[in-house]
């Protein structure tokens, strides 16, 4: 649906240019829920103000719905924005108009209108964001979440093809965010829309992405399956990003101590990642019952990634026959779970 | 005598409401879309234009530099060609308005700059043309602080409108001159005063009404 190909985008400052992407090529597949994350800076919002062309590429070409952007003309361009609906961080509703007024403006712009028409849809895509009760209210009247709502609605309106969403829930506290996440989920079942959201909050990403593309400095440095990028993050910055959901992060105590070598009656410390089924199968009490093991758990937490569980677990192992850990560990990696030996402790 | 005075003053305040009134609805009228262009010029979402910013602003600021005594003297030949003749209530509305406009368009240019940035993206993103996100969009967003420097502008032009007596343009400040300033008559100087602060509180709360009306 949409795809971008060697995009590149510089920025006059001063005397120098800054370039805001380099080289970002990017896939996204028609009706999935693809997810761009990065910290601030990282070039994300430019990424997705040049897929509706607020931001023209420097370089390279974007095609969305098999329509090459960069070479239309004005009257054309406007046209194709049509077929995007965009929602932003701070909402960007009109304060003058009411919540109806704000849904319909995108129906007032297009030369064939009617009235009546108009009329309908807005209470079908308010109903559709549960604000149908709302039509006579000025922004100013409503909470962050209802606003979002509003701009979902004026956003769908045209009836996109895709959703573009600039950190849509950045500005909303923890609860919403939730609710606001799972409507979007609900209506892109039901509309089958294809979503391009950027964030800098993994969480957001875990709850309603399928794929995802890490960015840094203008770059797409790790792209894959939601599932797979935080059960094995390859980069830094996605170890980071994860890693800020507080859930695998080595305990402090355990990190001082930790040597990368063996030594003389150490103990090792692993870090064990289980998804899908075999977080089902009770690994811990195996390992134990069947290679007669005294583990130790430092850290463990189990997310549900789009509704699918990834535990971790930090364990030691306070054995000292080498033998019998090789044989569990390799039978933990038969039953395909991850392992890895992060250092050994005395 | 005092009946007589009554009559001057009633007929100096009604030359200085037609001063203000035509004059106020020209300067609306054409300092809304000069205060459009000069915010449009600017912004290369909308028209986007240096080179004629650049004219534009030039032209504005000279305008705007010059105090309203001498633009008025300076326009005589203009008013002339365009009314007349350059003596009387029907000509000072030339340099009135003239001088007003630059003045109202700095508000509507400023009004439409204190609209939040983020909605010319937004209405391109929609697909609005930049005759679209300025009729759809900036100035309705922009309309009570619009609303707002009306009321200013046009408690300004009754200050102009006062000055404008001093050649020939009747009104208030003519009555003023004539009789408070070169007779020493104190009383028509003070009746002058107070139909001034009448007419400022009658204009400055229509406005405010006018403004909460709108306000959202």
């Amino acid at each position: 649906m949409i795809h971008l190909k060697q995009v590149n985008k510089f920025y006059p400052n001063k005397n120098a240019l800054v370039q805001a992407l380099r080289d970002v090529n990017l896939d996204v597949a028609p009706g999935t829920i693809h997810g761009i994350i990065g910290k601030s800076g990282a070039g994300k919002s430019s990424l997705l103000r040049c897929i509706n062309l607020l931001e023209r590429p420097s370089s390279g070409s974007v095609a969305v719905d098999g329509i090459d952007l960069t070479h239309l003309k004005e009257v054309d361009l406007r046209a194709a924005r049509r077929q995007m609906g965009m929602i932003f961080q701070h909402f960007n509703l009109l304060n003058s108009k009411t919540v109806f007024d704000n849904v319909a403006l995108p129906l007032c712009l297009s030369k064939d209108k009617k009235s009546l028409a108009i009329e309908q849809q807005v209470f079908t895509f308010l109903d559709l964001v549960g604000l149908k009760d709302y039509l006579h209210h000025y922004p100013q009247q409503l909470s962050g979440g209802q606003k979002q709502r509003v701009a979902i609605a004026r956003a769908l309106i045209t009836r996109p093809k895709v959703l573009l969403c600039d950190e849509a829930t950045s500005s909303l506290d923890p609860q919403t965010t939730t609710a606001l996440l799972s409507l979007l989920k609900n209506i892109h079942k039901e509309l089958s829309i294809t979503i391009l959201l950027i964030t800098h909050e993994m969480d957001v990403i875990k709850q309603i992405c399928g794929r995802v593309s890490v960015m840094d400095k203008g770059e797409i440095i790790e792209e894959g399956e939601v599932e797979a990028i935080f059960s094995n993050p390859k980069t830094d910055i996605s170890k980071d990003l994860i890693y800020s959901l507080g859930t695998q992060k080595l305990p402090d105590y355990l990190k001082n101590k930790l040597r990368e070598t063996a030594f003389f009656g150490c103990h090792p410390i692993l870090k064990i990642v289980f998804h899908n089924d075999s977080s089902a199968s009770p690994i811990v009490s195996l390992l134990i019952r069947e290679f007669n093991l005294t583990i130790n758990i430092h850290a463990a937490n189990i997310e549900y990634i789009v509704d699918k569980p990834l535990g971790i677990m930090i364990i030691e192992i306070l054995d000292k026959d080498s033998e019998m850990l090789q044989k569990s560990i390799l039978f933990l990696q038969e039953k395909q779970i991850s392992v890895e030996v992060l250092g050994y402790v005395g | 005598m005092l009946g007589n005075l009554m009559i001057e003053i009633l007929q100096a305040s009604g030359e200085t409401l037609y001063m203000l009134i035509i004059s106020g609805l020209l300067t609306t009228l054409l300092g809304i879309p000069l205060g459009v262009l000069l915010f449009s010029l600017q912004k290369p979402e909308l028209l986007g234009n240096k080179r004629g910013h650049f004219i534009l602003e030039a032209i504005v600021n000279a305008l705007r530099s010059l105090p309203f005594v001498i633009l008025m003297i300076a326009l005589i030949p203009v008013t002339r060609f365009l009314i007349g003749t350059a003596i009387g209530t029907t000509a000072a509305i030339v340099p009135l308005t003239i001088g007003a406009i630059p003045f109202f368009a700095r508000i509507v240019e400023n009004a439409l700059a204190e609209v939040h940035p983020g909605l010319i993206e937004t209405g391109l993103a929609m697909g609005a043309s930049p005759l679209q996100i300025m009729s759809k969009i900036l100035l309705p967003e922009a309309f009570v602080s619009i609303l707002r420097g009306t009321t200013v502008t046009l408690i300004a032009l009754l200050g102009y409108s006062a000055m404008a007596g001093a050649i020939g343009g009747g009104g208030l400040g003519d009555l003023a001159i004539r009789y408070g300033y070169q007779r020493f008559d104190v009383k028509v100087m003070v009746i002058t005063v107070l139909v001034l602060i009448v007419l400022v509180q009658i204009i400055q709360n229509l406005g405010n009404r006018w403004v909460n009306q709108n306000e959202k």
